[in-house]
C-alpha cells in the first residue's frame, strides 16, 4: 500500500534520483572532474610550450592530431562538469529546501523528504528494519544510545508487522509521526529502547533534535541565504545617530558580546518576555522595563535573546539599530567620591544617551543603584529620563531585593512596566541545552546522548549551587567536555556525567560501584562498630541511606532526615558521627549546629544572614560550603518557633532561601536532630518494664502534647528514633570500645595497656550515671586511668616497651592495682 | 534477491558533514552490508557471505540495469524543474542578493539621513541671539552635514554598483541556465567530433 503511494508524491524524482547518485556522491565525483581537467590543461600548455621553443617540424602532424583528441577529452569533461551541476542544483533545490530546512511543506506532498528516503529504499515492507538501517534512523538510535550491534541484535530473525499509517490520508507524514506509530506498533521497539532507558516521549525528543539538526546544518551550508548573509552585519546604520564617547566607558555594548551572535536555529523559551519587552519599549512615553529574574544568567539570558532579536531585524520599526548598552554601575559608582561630580556625570551621561538617540540603556542591580546607600538620591535624577519617550531603559533586578526595595516605592514603580521570568523547567532546560550543544559537539568531535544531556540537567538541578538551572548545565557540559575528551572516546553516555559529578562534588551518583555496595550492604555493622545497641536507631538510619542511594526516595526532600529522642549520653551524637565516617568518609563530614545558640529573636537571622546588616547566614554558609553530607542539630527543641518554621520547610522541600532570596539547596543533606524531650517518659518506661521503641506512639503524643514539637514538624522527619538508656551490658561494651581507643592513643608512644574485663566493668559502673547515661565514662577514663598512666611515665616507672596492667587492689582505699610490667 | 542492496552506501542527509556524521561510523560500528542481508530478506533466506561473493557480478548488472530504468523517466521531470521551478528559484536567489546588498550598505537609511549632520555632532544655537554665537554654531553645523553628506554619497555610490554588478551577474546566470542543456549537448557532440575527426 505505502510502496505504491510513495510514486505519487512530487518530491519522488528527487528520491529515485538521490538513490541513484547521492548529492555527496556527485559533489566527490565533480572535484575529481575539476582535477582532471586542470591536469589536462596543464598538459596541454606544457606540450604547446616546449614544442613552440623546441621546434620539431617532424612532430608537427603527431602535434596537430593530439591536439584535436585533447581538446574533445577536454570538451566532454566539460560537459560532465555541466551535468553534475545541474544535477547538483536539482537535488539540493528549493523545494528540497522548504521541505527538509525550512518545515514548510507543500499541500501536495504526501510525506516528508526525511520520511521519504526510508520508505523509498526499504526492501518489502518491513519500515521498522527500513528506519533502524537509515541513515537517519542509526543517528536517532545512536542519540538514543543504541549502538548497531544492538540493532542487528534486535533485527535478527524477527519477523516484520505490517504498519497501519497510509499515505493517502491527506496529511502529511512527518518523521515524528512515522515514528511514533513504529514505536506504538512494535512493542519490541518499545521494549528495546526501555532498555536503553528512553520512553516515547523521550524518543520523539530525540526525533526533533535530529530533524532540528538536520535542518540547521543544511540552513548553515546555503551561505548564500539571507539568514546567513545577514550576519554579516552592514555599514552606516549607526551614522546618523551621535556618538557616546562618555557614555560608552561605563557601558559594555551588548551587540558586541559573542552571544549576541544568533545562529539559524535556537530554540527559544523565553519568547513571551521578549516580545513583553519589545512591546514596552516602542510605544511612545515611559518605554521602561523592569526585568525580574531570580539571577543574573536568568536576565543576562532573557536580555540577550532580545538583543539576538535585534540583530537579526526581527523586532518593531521603532526598536530597529538600537544599541543596547549595559550601564556598569559598580564601574560609575566607584569612579566618583564627590557626591556633586557623581550627578553631574550622571547627568552627561544621560544626556548623552539621550541625543545620541539610538540607545536603550540597560541598569542590573537597579535596585542597589536607587538604594539610599548611595549618597545621591540617583532615582530622582533618572525619573525625568524615565518619564520622556527619548531614551529606552531596561532596569534589572532580583526577585527579593524588588520585594524588598522597589515593589514599595510608588514612584519607581509608575515608571516600569514589570516583566517576570519564569524559571525554565527541567524539560524546557533539556531542550535549550540540545540546541546549544552541536556547537560544543562540532568543536570538540563527540556527541551526547540524550540520555546524558537529561543526566546532566538532572545532575546540575540536584547537585550543583544556586544559579539557572540551564546556566548551570550548560556551565556543568563545558567543564565535563575537556575531562571526557581524556578517555579517547567519542560519545558521552550518562554514565560519563554521572561518573564527573561523583568527581566534582564528590556525591556517589550514577550507577553504584563496588565499594559503595559493600559498604551500603554493610552499613548497619559498620554502625555498630562505634554504636552500641540502639538497634531500632541503626536499622532506621541504614535503611534510609539504602533508599537514597537506590534512587527510590522523593527526590525532592532531604537525602534523609530523623529525630532522636532519647536521654543524654546514650549515643545520639556517636551515631551521627559514625554515619559521616561510614558513609560519607570522613567524620568531617559531620556539620554540627547546637540549637541552644539560636533561641533569641536574631537566631534566624543568624542561621539564613540579616538583609539589614548584610550579614551570612550561618546554616545557608555551611550548607553551600557542603553539599553533601550529614547535619546534626543538637538540642532542637531549645531554639525558637522561627527557627523551628524554618525547618518544617526544609525537611519538606529540601531548600530554603536565604538574605538574599537565593536558594539554599539541601536536598543532599542528612538531617540529624537529637533532643532530650520525653527523657523522662523514656526512662519511666524502661523502669516500668516496657521497651519505649514499642510504645513511641505513646511517646510523642506526650511530647506534642507538653507543647515541645507541633505534630506537623514531628511528621516532616523521616523517623523519630528512640535512644534507649543503656544497659549495663551496653555500658560496659562502651566502656572496653573507650579503652580500646585509649590502648590505641598510647601505642606510639611504646605503652601497651591491657585491656581486660577488670578495667571495663570499673569503667562503666563508676563512669556512668542515670542522667548523663554514657556520657561522664570519657571524664572518668582521661581522670582516673590517663592520670594514672600519666604520673607513672613521668615517675619514670612507666616507660616505652612496658606493658601496663590495671587489676583488683588488695587496698580498699585505692580504686585499682597498677601492674607493670617489661 | 537484490533489494537488501538498497541499503548499502551511505546516501542522503547524514552522510553530509554535520556533527552527527560520525555518530554513523567507528563507534557505533558499520552495519554491515551481509547483516542487513539478513533482516531484510528475513533470516530464512538470508545468504551466506559466499553466495553473495559468487553472484556478485550478475548482481551488479542488474542493480545497474535496474537503477538505470527506474531513473530515465525522471529525466523528463528534471526537465521540467529545469525550465520552471529553477528559474523561480533563480529569480529569487537574486532579490535575496539584491535586498541583502541594499542592507549590507544601508541604503534606505543613508538616502533618508542623507543631510543629517555626520553621528549627531555640532554646536547648539545660542538661547539668545548672539551674532558671532549664532554664526559659529552655523558654520560647524553646516560642515558636519557636509561631511556626512559626502561619507553617505560613497556609500550609497558603491552600494549602487554592487547593485548593478549584481544584476548583470544574474542576466548573465540566467541566460547560461536557459542554455545550458543545449550547451551540454553541443559539447559532447563537439567532444566526440574533435576525438574522432
Amino acid at each position: 500500500m505505502i510502496k505504491s503511494d510513495i510514486k505519487k508524491s512530487k518530491i519522488y524524482p528527487v528520491l529515485v534520483l538521490e538513490y541513484f547518485v547521492s548529492e555527496k556522491n556527485l559533489a566527490r565525483l565533480s572535484k575529481l572532474i575539476v582535477y582532471f581537467f586542470l591536469l589536462f590543461v596543464f598538459v596541454i600548455l606544457g606540450g604547446w610550450a616546449v614544442n613552440a621553443k623546441m621546434n620539431f617540424p617532424s612532430l608537427a602532424l603527431l602535434d596537430h592530431w593530439l591536439w584535436l583528441k585533447l581538446l574533445g577529452i577536454l570538451t566532454i569533461t566539460l560537459g560532465l562538469m555541466a551535468i553534475i551541476f545541474m544535477l547538483r542544483s536539482y537535488l539540493r533545490a528549493s523545494y528540497y529546501f522548504e521541505n527538509v530546512v525550512k518545515n514548510q511543506y507543500h499541500s501536495k506532498d504526501l510525506y516528508t523528504f526525511t520520511v521519504g528516503r526510508i520508505l523509498y529504499r526499504t526492501p518489502g515492507d518491513d519500515w521498522l528494519a527500513g528506519f533502524l538501517l537509515s541513515d537517519t534512523g542509526r543517528i536517532i538510535m545512536a542519540r538514543c544510545g543504541i549502538s548497531a550491534e544492538q540493532i542487528t541484535k534486535f533485527l535478527t530473525g524477527r519477523t516484520a508487522l505490517p504498519l497501519s499509517i497510509t499515505l493517502d490520508s491527506g496529511k502529511l507524514l512527518k518523521l515524528r509521526e512515522f515514528v511514533e506509530a513504529l514505536y506504538k506498533e512494535n512493542a519490541d521497539f518499545g521494549r528495546l529502547l526501555y532498555g536503553a532507558g528512553m520512553g516515547e516521549e523521550d524518543l520523539l525528543s530525540v526525533c526533533d533534535w535530529v530533524v532540528k539538526m538536520i535542518e540547521s546544518d543544511e540552513m548553515s551550508s546555503r551561505f548564500w541565504r539571507r539568514e546567513n548573509l545577514e550576519r554579516l552585519g552592514s555599514i552606516g546604520k549607526s551614522w546618523s545617530y551621535g556618538a557616546t564617547p562618555r557614555l560608552d566607558s561605563y557601558s559594555d555594548d551588548l551587540l558586541d558580546r559573542p552571544e549576541a551572535q544568533f545562529s539559524a536555529y535556537e530554540v527559544n523559551f523565553r519568547d513571551p518576555q521578549v516580545r513583553q519587552i519589545e512591546n514596552v519599549l516602542a510605544r511612545g512615553a515611559q518605554s521602561n522595563i523592569l526585568l525580574i529574574g531570580e539571577n543574573a544568567p536568568v536576565r543576562m539570558d532573557v536580555l540577550m535573546t532580545f538583543v539576538r532579536e535585534i540583530k537579526r531585524g526581527r523586532v518593531l520599526n521603532k526598536l530597529e539599530h538600537k544599541r543596547v548598552l549595559l550601564f556598569n554601575t559598580s564601574l560609575f559608582v566607584s569612579s566618583f567620591k564627590e557626591r556633586d561630580e557623581f550627578g553631574h556625570e550622571l547627568y552627561r551621561v544621560m544626556n548623552e544617551a539621550v541625543s545620541a538617540g539610538d540607545v536603550i540603556l540597560v541598569f542590573d542591580d537597579f535596585a542597589g543603584f536607587v538604594s539610599d546607600r548611595l549618597p545621591f538620591e540617583v532615582f530622582s535624577l533618572l525619573d525625568k529620563y524615565l518619564a520622556s519617550s527619548r531614551l529606552q531603559i531596561i532596569a534589572m533586578s532580583d526577585i527579593d531585593k524588588f520585594h524588598r526595595t522597589l515593589e514599595s516605592r510608588s514612584d519607581v514603580m509608575a515608571r516600569f512596566e514589570r516583566v517576570i521570568i519564569p524559571e525554565l523547567t527541567a524539560e524546557e532546560a533539556v531542550m535549550t541545552l540540545l540546541s546549544a550543544v552541536d556547537q560544543i559537539e562540532a568543536h570538540n568531535k563527540i556527541a551526547f546522548t540524550f540520555q546524558a544531556l537529561k543526566q546532566v540537567v538532572n545532575s546540575a538541578d540536584a547537585y550543583l549551587g544556586e544559579g539557572s538551572l540551564t546556566d548551570k548545565s550548560r556551565g556543568l557540559i563545558i567543564e565535563l567536555v575537556p575531562w571526557f575528551l581524556k578517555t579517547g572516546r567519542t560519545l558521552v553516555l550518562p554514565a560519563d556525567v554521572s561518573s564527573y559529578v561523583a568527581e566534582k562534588t564528590n556525591i556517589p551518583t550514577g550507577t553504584i560501584g563496588e565499594e559503595e555496595k559493600t559498604t551500603l550492604l554493610n552499613l548497619e555493622e559498620v554502625l555498630h562498630g562505634r554504636v552500641v545497641g540502639q538497634d531500632e536507631a541503626v536499622k532506621a538510619i541504614a535503611s534510609a541511606m539504602k533508599r537514597a542511594r537506590a534512587g527510590v526516595q522523593n527526590a525532592k526532600r532531604p537525602l534523609g532526615s530523623f529525630l532522636f529522642l532519647g536521654p543524654t549520653g546514650v549515643g545520639k551524637t556517636e551515631t551521627a558521627k559514625a554515619l559521616a565516617a561510614a558513609y560519607f568518609g570522613s567524620e568531617d563530614k559531620l556539620m554540627r549546629l547546637d540549637m541552644t545558640e539560636y533561641q533569641d529573636a536574631e537566631a534566624l537571622d543568624k542561621l539564613i544572614g540579616s538583609f539589614k546588616d548584610g550579614k551570612p547566614g550561618i546554616l545557608a554558609n555551611m550548607i553551600r560550603k557542603n553539599v553533601y553530607g550529614v547535619l546534626l542539630l543538637d538540642e532542637f527543641e531549645k531554639t525558637n518557633q522561627d527557627v523551628l518554621n524554618l525547618f518544617l520547610q526544609i525537611l519538606d522541600e529540601g531548600f530554603f532561601s536565604d538574605m538574599d532570596g537565593k536558594r539554599v539547596n539541601a536536598r543532599n543533606i542528612i538531617f540529624i536532630a537529637t533532643s532530650n524531650a520525653g527523657s523522662s517518659q523514656i526512662w519511666n518506661m524502661v523502669k516500668a518494664g516496657k521497651n519505649p521503641a514499642e510504645s513511641k506512639d505513646e511517646l510523642i503524643n506526650q511530647i506534642v502534647q507538653a507543647g515541645t514539637f507541633k505534630p506537623e514538624l514531628l511528621n516532616r522527619f523521616d523517623d523519630c528514633v528512640i535512644f534507649q538508656p543503656l544497659a549495663p551490658a551496653d555500658l560496659k561494651q562502651i566502656a572496653m570500645l573507650m579503652i580500646k581507643r585509649l590502648a590505641k592513643r598510647l601505642e606510639p608512644k611504646g605503652v601497651n595497656l591491657t585491656v581486660n574485663d577488670f578495667l571495663a566493668e570499673k569503667v562503666s559502673k563508676e563512669g556512668s550515671n542515670e542522667v548523663f547515661g554514657a556520657r561522664p565514662m570519657n571524664r572518668y577514663i582521661q581522670d582516673k586511668v590517663e592520670q594514672t598512666i600519666a604520673d607513672k611515665m613521668i615517675a619514670g616507672d612507666l616507660k616505652p616497651g612496658m606493658q601496663v596492667e590495671f587489676g583488683v587492689s588488695a587496698d580498699p582505699a585505692e580504686l585499682f592495682a597498677v601492674k607493670i610490667t617489661e | 534477491m537484490n533489494s537488501f542492496l538498497h541499503f548499502s552506501g551511505e546516501r542522503g542527509i547524514a552522510s553530509r558533514e554535520c556533527p552527527q556524521t560520525f555518530l554513523l561510523g567507528a563507534e557505533q560500528g558499520e552495519v554491515k552490508m551481509s547483516r542487513i542481508s539478513e533482516f531484510a530478506a528475513g533470516s530464512e533466506r538470508a545468504h551466506s557471505r559466499e553466495a553473495i561473493a559468487r553472484d556478485f557480478p550478475t548482481h551488479f548488472l542488474r542493480l545497474l540495469y535496474n537503477r538505470t530504468m527506474r531513473l530515465l523517466p525522471m529525466l523528463a521531470y528534471y526537465f521540467w524543474w529545469h525550465y520552471t521551478l529553477a528559474i523561480e528559484d533563480l529569480v529569487a536567489n537574486y532579490f535575496n542578493l539584491a535586498g541583502w546588498l541594499a542592507n549590507f550598505f544601508s541604503l534606505n537609511n543613508l538616502t533618508k539621513n542623507i543631510f543629517a549632520p555626520w553621528r549627531r555632532l555640532g554646536e547648539q544655537y545660542p538661547d539668545h541671539f548672539s551674532f558671532g554665537d549664532f554664526f559659529s554654531a552655523l558654520i560647524v553645523n553646516t560642515l558636519m552635514r557636509i561631511v556626512g553628506l559626502i561619507i553617505r554619497l560613497i556609500v550609497i555610490v558603491i552600494g549602487l554598483v554592487a547593485m548593478i554588478a549584481s544584476l548583470f551577474l544574474f542576466v548573465g546566470a540566467l541566460a547560461a541556465w536557459l542554455i545550458l542543456p543545449i550547451v551540454v549537448v553541443a559539447l559532447f557532440i563537439l567532444g566526440f567530433c574533435l576525438i574522432v575527426a
